[in-house]
């Protein structure tokens, strides 16, 4: 050791414990904080006896001097401790009741719930303007596996659920209530690998080994072996990104088209993979319609809203018209093939799309099979109208009421449909009026989804404890 | 104009729009509609005073919106916690019922009075306008000697209401404190004509 190192690590003992100590020490303040679930502060609790466990662990092994295996320990803890633990603190930080669509937060955990059973969500905000899923548990274990004693990693790890996933959405969208159907597709991921099970990615593989040597003859195998792999992920990140999408068409049904849409808007270009590998944009919104189209929400035809009754009452006439114009424009543009024609002068982005497009089908069957409670037109149907009405005369769409002793509990999904509905019908026409005016009505629709949400949140409660209230199906 | 007794709330409730008016949720119908008023429960969202912060209350000074938002502080609660007002402590609550006037109705909030026997009044500015639309903001506080423990969605109010004589065009309610769905932050600044008054002041 020369002299510079051995002075570094002087203090390795006492700086490890200091940096253990601030962290706890910030989780306790973050404990203090007011959250929409239990969740958040229950794993800043878990992180607190992390802390502890590995200042005991130091206090444990402290050696003045300490030998170069100590030294070695010590620093595993360091590195463990600002690069593994102290970034767990953003999740619980970003997830406090006035950083977080609070009264989305509890509907959002139990969708979630639905569709990964025994699952926890810590729903977090983030500055970068993306949605994003991370399980928890898997990024933890391994580095406490390799410092602390199996008895006491155990102790610790029981304290953790074994599935929980911090959910992240983009904080400047907060009080943007509907762009949080996205939530749906980020549910979605954790669900791919019972889809990609070993034998599929295995025949995938054969297949572009096959088309790929077809396309390229004479190739050298280093170019072939390059090209094969970069089809190959390509395939796998477009299939997976598919796949979400579709359990997000299931869940929120044609809100999970609208939401992505208002993403897609902010991309450079419709037609291109992204850098992440993400299928082009216009292939994404085709996909979603053709999972609209075959769960009867549009026409097989002409992408008209198809789930709508016949007669309505107590809504403007021209709504239904509206929601159609929308929805013809993204027909114009899924009925549009240049990704395809983008794609096309690549050889390895060809072959694995042409793997990907063929297999669609039966991703979207296994999103549709795999579900436990889709959304179905007939619900769409059912109750978005009666929903919107109540919008259009400034109500919160928490419920549809016959009479003051009649009422019927929706489904979150309904919730959030009738503010979609309302932002194509009656808000976007609005789009050129001053920005303040279109702020205002903005504002107030996000307020009255995100009152509707609380209402049925409660409303749940209510009805199980008084049982005279029918559960609301979520 | 007569109060509305419980039968003639409930038809009410069951109008068609644009004459019908809405609270919801009533969760228990029949314990909450009562002969002449209907109860509403406390929402989950609080506006607190932080009195460090505050200098003095003058809504004709520069700059009093800020400052009316600097020294207060929302706080959300969930269902099962506890929200403690201390003696002598004024907390903006809101009702976790929206309504819906209309403009043929209006309404006085009051403290249900069990809880004001226990020194808890709700509010102070009671009147509820015709065509008024939105959550109430509550003004919560503990004339007691003792600490009150409060819940989101226990019954606290109960809304007292009453015909209006309509003219041949009914009014439309246009109130700065329209479409709420938390407690709303004091607005007095909105008042022009306060500068009026104070003007002689600002002179000086």
């Amino acid at each position: 050791m020369d002299a510079v190192h051995e002075q570094l690590s002087e203090s390795a003992s006492a700086d490890s414990f200091l940096k253990a100590e601030k962290i706890r020490e910030e989780g306790s303040r973050l404990l203090r904080l007011t959250y929409p679930s239990d969740t958040p502060p229950a794993f800043g609790s878990f992180v607190c006896d992390v802390c502890d466990a590995l200042g005991r662990l130091i206090l444990d092994q402290y050696r003045a001097p300490a030998t170069p295996a100590e030294e070695r320990e010590l620093t595993l803890v360091t590195i463990c401790l600002v690069a593994r633990i102290a970034p767990m603190l953003g999740f619980v930080e970003g997830a406090t009741s006035d950083k977080t669509p609070a009264n989305l937060v509890l509907p959002l955990e139990r969708i979630g719930e639905a569709v990964l059973p025994g699952s926890k969500f810590i729903i977090s905000r983030q500055w970068r303007y993306n949605y994003t899923v991370i399980e928890l548990r898997q990024l933890l274990e391994s580095p406490l596996r390799a410092i602390l004693s199996p008895n006491e990693c155990d102790r610790l790890l029981t304290k953790l659920s074994p599935n929980l996933y911090a959910m992240s959405f983009p904080a400047i969208e907060r009080e943007n209530v509907l762009l949080h159907v996205n939530f749906a597709h980020e549910v979605g991921h954790p669900l791919e690998d019972q889809y990609f099970l070993p034998e599929r990615a295995a025949s995938v593989l054969i297949e572009l080994r096959r088309r790929i040597e077809r396309e390229m003859p004479g190739a050298g195998v280093v170019r072939l072996v390059s090209t094969i792999g970069r089809a190959s992920e390509l395939t796998d990140a477009a299939t997976r990104e598919l796949f979400s999408d579709a359990i997000s068409a299931s869940v929120f049904g044609p809100s999970a088209l609208f939401a992505l849409s208002e993403v897609a808007r902010l991309s450079e270009s419709m037609d291109e993979i992204a850098e992440d590998m993400h299928p082009p944009w216009r292939l994404r919104l085709r996909h979603i319609v053709k999972v609209l189209q075959e769960r009867g929400f549009l026409d097989q035809e002409d992408f008209t809203l198809k789930a709508w009754p016949e007669a309505t009452t107590g809504l403007p006439n021209d709504v239904k018209r509206k929601v159609d114009d929308w929805l013809a424009e993204i027909g114009d543009i899924t009925s549009q093939t240049s990704d395809r024609q983008a794609i096309a002068g690549d050889i390895a982005a060809r072959c694995a799309y042409e793997i990907v497009e063929r297999t669609l089908p039966d991703v979207r069957e296994f999103a549709r099979a795999n579900l436990a409670d889709p959304y179905t037109c007939e619900e769409f149907r059912d109750d978005v109208p009666e929903l919107l009405g109540r919008l259009f005369h400034d109500l919160p769409p928490n419920q549809i009421e016959e009479a003051h002793n009649k009422v019927r509990p929706v489904k979150v999904a309904s919730i959030l449909a009738a503010g979609w509905l309302f932002r194509l019908a009656e808000l976007l026409s609005l789009a050129d009026q001053p920005p303040r005016d279109y702020t205002q009505r903005v504002g107030l629709l996000n307020r009255l989804i995100l009152k509707a949400l609380e209402l049925k949140t409660i409303q749940d409660h209510f009805g199980a404890f008084h049982g005279t209230v029918e559960q609301g199906g979520d | 104009m007569a109060l509305l007794s419980k039968a003639v709330i409930k038809t009410w409730l069951d109008k068609d729009f644009p004459d019908r008016l809405v609270i919801t949720p009533i969760l228990d119908p029949e314990v909450q509609i009562d002969e002449g008023a209907v109860d509403l429960r406390l929402g989950t969202t609080f506006i607190l005073t932080r009195k460090a912060e505050l200098e003095m209350v003058d809504a004709t000074r520069e700059g009093i919106e800020a400052n009316i938002q600097r020294y207060q502080t929302r706080v959300a609660k969930r269902l099962g916690e506890k929200f403690v007002l201390h003696p002598s402590e004024l907390v903006l609550g809101v009702t976790l019922e929206y309504l819906s006037f209309p403009a043929q109705l209006g309404g006085y909030v009051l403290t249900r009075s069990s809880w004001g026997r226990l020194g808890l009044i709700i509010a102070t500015a009671t009147f509820v306008n015709p065509g008024f639309k939105g959550c109430l903001t509550l003004e919560l506080l503990n004339l007691g000697e003792a600490p009150i423990v409060l819940y989101p969605g226990i019954r606290v109010a109960q809304l007292v209401l009453h015909g209006v004589e309509v003219g041949k065009e009914p009014g439309s309610h246009k109130g700065r404190y329209q479409w709420a769905t938390e407690p709303e932050f004091s607005r007095i600044y909105a008042d022009k004509e306060l500068r009026v008054w104070a003007a002689r002041e600002k002179a000086e």
